[in-house]
């Protein structure tokens, strides 16, 4: 990927150096929990944020990937038991929901775009014909006042509809 | 690097899994290389794999230590404030995702309706199946654009009633009815409501006298009217056949007692799915459509 190339150098501006190290933390924690579904990896980070402040992730805990470093308990908690086992339900429950919900969200996305592109071709033709589909804000008072007009038309021919379609037993 | 759509779950392949483990351990550190680079921010990891009881450090096995110490110094407190362990963490992610969607559901919704009230405008009203959930919307959705008509010619009345000073009389008289008019009433609640809004409209009968404005480039009679909804169109007779009446939709999400939109269900997509479906098929025909599609409304029907 890569965007931009950017200099592997730290990153003069504060409030760029500030943002940076939110998306890529994020990023970091994102890799981590990957690495620790995918192969059963136990997993400890720290980092400190610009501002001092401490962030940190760890699979099983922070805490008991600290201690099994510093060597106050050699063994993982979980290696007697087979990897995974009730943490590994539940994560991959969670996994689960995760890519479903990142996949519903790239659905909405697309959506958004295709409309934005059926707007912009019917931008094209505002001037004359569809010039009360411009903002609001750039209407002149004449406009204003037929918008109004239009408007307040077509909201009693669509409420009349709805009160017919009601007579008419077609609730639905 | 390959774009394959990854399923992320425990690997049971031995071999890949130990390969897969190699090559994002390497391609980790150099995330938290960079991190600790760009940011020039301390930093330190810990990886136990399933293959050795030696964990895989960053970046070094002292300067790891000296972060860990440190970190260990600090208060709990501070140090719980932003600690996540694998579960807090995807929990957290699906959260923020989930705001997003609903956030990006609302405005396209928010823009089908926009377009589908254009539709109308424009004399398509034809084009769609509308329910009574939908009819209801689009209404609230005129009703919102007309407040922002009123505000906006709020607006200009009060920029002109600046220019022109105490002269203009017509300018003046509109100035208090309008902010009494506006303020406060919701235009169109229900058809009795109509009557709410009369003063108002006799406000915009003032402006008969109203100078057109310097701006009005387009001159009066030039211009285009919108097509009101489709009163020239014969489906405005209302020989609803209901079969036409497809099962496909049924309304937009559902946003229960506590707020929260219900995402399972289909509807949210259908709504607009349906809407925006109709109005593509039939965006480039500028006359009145004949319909391929012989289920929507049929003017052949007795």
């Amino acid at each position: 990927m890569g965007r931009q190339r950017i200099p592997m150098v730290r990153i003069k501006k504060e409030t760029h150096r500030q943002v940076t190290f939110s998306k890529r933390r994020a990023g970091l924690f994102k890799k981590a929990s990957e690495l620790c579904t995918l192969c059963g990896a136990e997993v400890g980070i720290i980092v400190y944020s610009p501002a001092k402040k401490p962030f940190s992730f760890g699979h099983p805990s922070v805490e008991s990937v600290l201690d099994r470093y510093l060597s106050r308990n050699n063994l993982s908690i979980t290696q007697t038991e087979k990897p995974q086992g009730n943490a590994a339900a539940s994560s991959s429950v969670l996994n689960v929901e995760l890519t479903q919900i990142v996949s519903q969200l790239e659905e909405e996305k697309k959506k958004g775009q295709a409309m934005a592109e059926m707007r912009r071709a019917n931008a094209v033709r505002w001037s004359m014909t569809n010039w009360w589909e411009r903002p609001v804000e750039e209407m002149n008072m004449v406009q204003l006042r037929e918008m109004k007009s239009a408007l307040e038309e077509l909201w009693k021919i669509v409420v009349s509809e709805t009160s017919t379609a009601r007579q008419l037993g077609l609730r639905m | 690097m390959t774009r394959k759509k990854l399923n992320i779950s425990y690997i049971t392949n031995d071999s890949m899994r130990k390969s897969t483990f190699n090559k994002r351990k390497k391609g980790f550190f150099k995330k938290i290389h960079e991190l600790s680079v760009l940011c020039g921010i301390q930093a330190c990891a810990v990886i136990y794999s399933p293959f050795s009881s030696t964990p895989d450090v960053w970046p070094s096995n002292s300067e790891a230590k000296k972060v860990v110490e440190k970190f260990e110094e600090i208060p709990k407190i501070d140090q719980e404030k932003k600690m996540v362990n694998h579960e807090g963490f995807l929990r957290d992610s699906i959260t923020k995702t989930r705001e997003n969607t609903i956030k990006k559901m609302m405005d396209n919704t928010e823009s089908a309706m926009n377009e589908t009230m254009f539709q109308f405008l424009r004399g398509r009203g034809d084009m769609f199946q509308l329910t009574d959930k939908h009819r209801d919307d689009l209404c609230r959705h005129i009703d919102q654009h007309l407040k922002e008509l009123y505000h906006h010619r709020k607006l200009i009345l009060n920029q002109s009633h600046l220019e022109y000073g105490e002269s203009s009389s017509a300018a003046n008289a509109m100035i208090q009815p309008a902010a009494i008019a506006e303020e406060g009433s919701s235009p169109f609640p229900n058809p009795d409501a109509f009557n709410t809004a009369r003063p108002v409209n006799e406000l915009w009968a003032l402006e008969n006298n109203y100078p057109p404005a310097a701006s009005d480039q387009q001159g009066y009679y030039q211009m285009t009217s919108p097509v009101c909804g489709y009163h020239q169109h014969p489906s405005l007779n209302l020989n609803f056949n209901p079969n036409q009446y497809q099962q496909k939709f049924v309304g937009y999400p559902n946003v229960a007692q506590d707020g929260n939109y219900n995402l399972t269900h289909n509807q949210n997509h259908q709504q607009e799915e349906l809407l925006v479906s109709q109005m593509m098929n039939n965006s480039n025909q500028v006359r009145f459509p004949m319909m391929d599609d012989n289920n929507r409304c049929n003017y052949h029907q007795p």
